[in-house]
């Protein structure tokens, strides 16, 4: 269900906006919204409430603690210690940045620390295997302190190409320059240039302009011998591991001391960064402000309550139903029955209805278990699947809880299609278990008729719910249009039931009669583009086929499972055989029948009712 | 004879709708991938978009299933 919003509209001396906005943040039910056009007699002192330059730069440091929080913090999902953030959020701003930055410092140095290391382990060997080739052709170099030392990667594949750089590395130096190239390794060449220092920009130029990958030595080993620049990086190399978990560990210390403010500070830094933006979603003029938003009817009158007693008569708050040119930018919040709820899981792929049109939840929390069951329709994969649902209920704490209880729903439709159709990891329960309804493997036009069936009563809802829609939304034509092809479609099936001797011959007529007075409806209320989705109603219903494709081709593998396993003469090989075969048949079980069910929603049946093109509730909250 | 044409007529429902909706399924998984590579959260909506054209397998499906079992019983 769609909950009905009211439109809030608050006027209050500028000096109070921020602790307005402080209440309704803790209350958390407003959506802002200002004004798309000016009220009546506002003129041209009317404007949106620009941030002055003090809140630019405390929105900036907000912005810059969250982002620093969040990266020394690294789980985003680490929550705040209350009392740790009560006392955080007593600061004022000044008193807020100086003592994150208190905290922080220490944690941002270490951290500094150990990501310097882990550069050095990561760079240090490029330059122990340059080295190690070097020092056989080491007669080529002189220990110069005045110059400077450069290595370079080049590809194999460019080879032709060393000789060049080369005569360019010798042009830029002014020749001052010793070049040497040897093989590194099976895909690249290394090559190491001593040059004159004073020739360096010239020559950083040069490589950069050729998009060479190259190295400079740390300053530490410049103008030593390169045995014992090679002997202190391989002896460097052996210490960085230990080194790198030193500092990780001083780190991940300081880190646990500090967690819980660090969480505190980035939920505080959140909420008054957002307190902050949220001036500019109002308008002033001169000392007064006015704050606009959205309100969910049910909460309104406490709202009101709340206001009053906080501010008295320096905050005057209305409420008021929307007008019918606001509508399409009323938000839209859904409210449904507890076991109805996670299912509005299920239309987060779509765009949010339109308020006042059909919510399809509920609709969605009937059918979309009972296609399952239809398509899976197997006790033993019910089972397994409600055991998974609530094992993610009990050990996945980060899994939505919607995500839990739609599986368990989905495995208990599919353990009650399972006795109706008697099948228990396919024909396992054979000799024990009978269905109540039929066998699927056997009866497959009883099982398309059911298919279809379900499908029609399913299109049909659809179009009951669409002409409902279609009158809620003030759209008449569109409500008999749907009216017209509900009763085309009902008189279709009719006519279908009295020709097949399923009803009394006496239905011919009316239903006749019926069809022939709703044509020219469809086409004063639609035209001809109707009459093409009466066409595509037709094809909507064949699709739902697939409940029967799905769940013949789901029995059947399963059969063929378990007469694998029962054909072996080993027990425990059999059951080898056969419990891959079942899991990954559950796999398939699981994700094909949710699939198309989905499918069917979304494409067969909303396409009958759904409005989207809403805007989703977004309250003004922590 | 019979059992042939009627198994030809199944292959052909089942494999003829297979080459169709593995066509169609080729250019919307590829362009649903693309589009998650730069926005993972059009997962769900490229899954079903993928489902989209399996109505033609499923059908091809119903009826060679119909051909080989029902048929011949009629």
């Amino acid at each position: 269900m769609i909950l009905a919003m009211a439109r809030m509209e608050a006027a209050m001396l500028k000096d109070a906006l921020p602790e307005v906005l402080s209440l309704l943040h803790e209350q958390g039910v407003v959506h802002l919204d200002p004004p798309r056009e000016l009220p009546s007699g506002a003129g041209s002192q009317l404007a949106r409430v620009r941030l002055s330059a003090e809140d630019e730069q405390q929105r900036g440091q907000l912005h810059a603690i969250v982002d620093s929080a969040t990266d020394l913090l690294g789980d985003p999902a680490v929550e705040p210690d209350p009392s740790e953030l009560g006392a955080i959020e007593r600061l004022d701003h000044a008193a807020f940045s100086t003592r994150f930055q208190q905290v922080s410092g220490e944690l941002h140095s270490l951290k500094q620390r150990a990501g310097d290391l882990k550069e050095e382990t990561r760079v240090l060997p490029h330059y122990e295997q340059l080295i190690d080739a070097f020092l056989s052709i080491k007669y080529a170099f002189d220990r110069r302190p005045d110059w400077a030392m450069v290595g370079l990667i080049l590809d194999r594949a460019r080879e032709a190409d060393v000789q060049t750089l080369r005569d360019e590395i010798a042009r830029a130096t002014r020749g001052r320059m010793e070049f040497s190239a040897a093989t590194l390794d099976p895909e690249h060449l290394a090559a190491i240039v001593f040059y004159d220092r004073q020739f360096e920009s010239d020559l950083e130029r040069l490589i950069w302009g050729k998009g060479v990958e190259h190295l400079k030595l740390p300053g530490a080993y410049l103008g030593r011998p390169l045995e014992e620049v090679l002997s202190d990086i391989t002896g460097r190399l052996q210490e960085l591991p230990g080194a790198i978990r030193a500092a990780e560990e001083a780190y991940r210390t300081v880190l646990d001391q500090h967690r819980q403010a660090l969480a505190a500070f980035r939920q505080v830094a959140r909420h008054r960064r957002t307190e902050l933006l949220a001036k500019s979603a109002c308008l002033q003029w001169s000392y007064a402000v006015l704050l606009s938003g959205w309100v969910p009817q049910e909460r309104a009158e406490a709202l009101q309550s709340t206001l009053r007693d906080h501010f008295g008569d320096t905050v005057l708050a209305t409420f008021r139903a929307p007008r019918s040119e606001e509508l399409a930018s009323v938000p839209v919040a859904l409210s449904n029955p507890l076991l109805a709820r996670p299912f509005e899981l299920l239309l987060s792929p779509l765009q949010t209805p339109r308020y006042r049109s059909v919510d399809p939840t509920l609709s969605l929390a009937l059918f979309f278990p009972l296609f399952f069951g239809v398509m899976v329709g197997d006790i033993g994969h019910g089972l397994l699947i409600v055991l998974g649902g609530l094992t993610l209920w009990r050990w996945a704490p980060r899994v939505p809880k919607a995500v839990s209880t739609i599986l368990v729903t989905m495995g208990a439709s599919a353990i009650v299609f399972g006795i109706l159709f008697g099948e228990f990891f396919g024909n396992l329960g054979e000799g024990w278990l009978r269905p109540v309804l039929f066998d699927r493997a056997e009866r497959i036009v009883p099982l398309l008729i059911l298919a279809f069936s379900i499908g029609i009563v399913h299109v049909l809802l659809g179009f009951l719910l669409g002409i409902v829609g279609a009158l809620r939304l003030g759209d008449s034509k569109r409500a008999t249009e749907r009216a017209a092809i509900f009763g085309i479609l009902i008189s279709g099936l009719v006519l279908l039931g009295a020709a097949a001797q399923l009803l009394p011959a006496g239905w011919l007529t009316p239903g006749l009669v019926l069809m022939v007075a709703m044509v020219p409806v469809l086409l004063y209320a639609g035209g001809f583009l109707a009459v093409l989705e009466l066409m595509s109603t037709a094809s909507h219903i064949l699709s739902y086929a697939r409940l029967m494709a799905l769940g013949l081709a789901g029995a059947m593998l399963a059969q063929v499972a378990s007469r694998l396993g029962s054909t072996m003469e080993n027990v425990v090989l059999g059951f080898l055989v056969v419990l891959p075969l079942h899991l990954l048949h559950l796999v398939m079980n699981l994700f094909s029948p949710t699939v198309q069910a989905l499918r069917l929603h979304y494409v067969e049946f909303f396409s009958t009712f759904y409005e989207p093109g809403g805007v989703p509730y977004s309250p003004f909250r922590k | 004879m019979e059992l042939i044409g009627l198994a030809l007529g199944a292959a052909l429902a089942v494999g003829l709708c297979g080459l169709g909706t593995g066509y169609a399924q080729g250019r919307i998984g590829s362009a649903g991938l693309g589009a998650m590579a730069e926005r993972p959260e059009m997962f769900a909506s490229s899954v079903i978009m993928m489902a989209i054209p399996e109505t033609v397998i499923i059908l091809g499906f119903v009826i060679a299933v119909m051909i080989m079992l029902v048929l011949p019983g009629a």
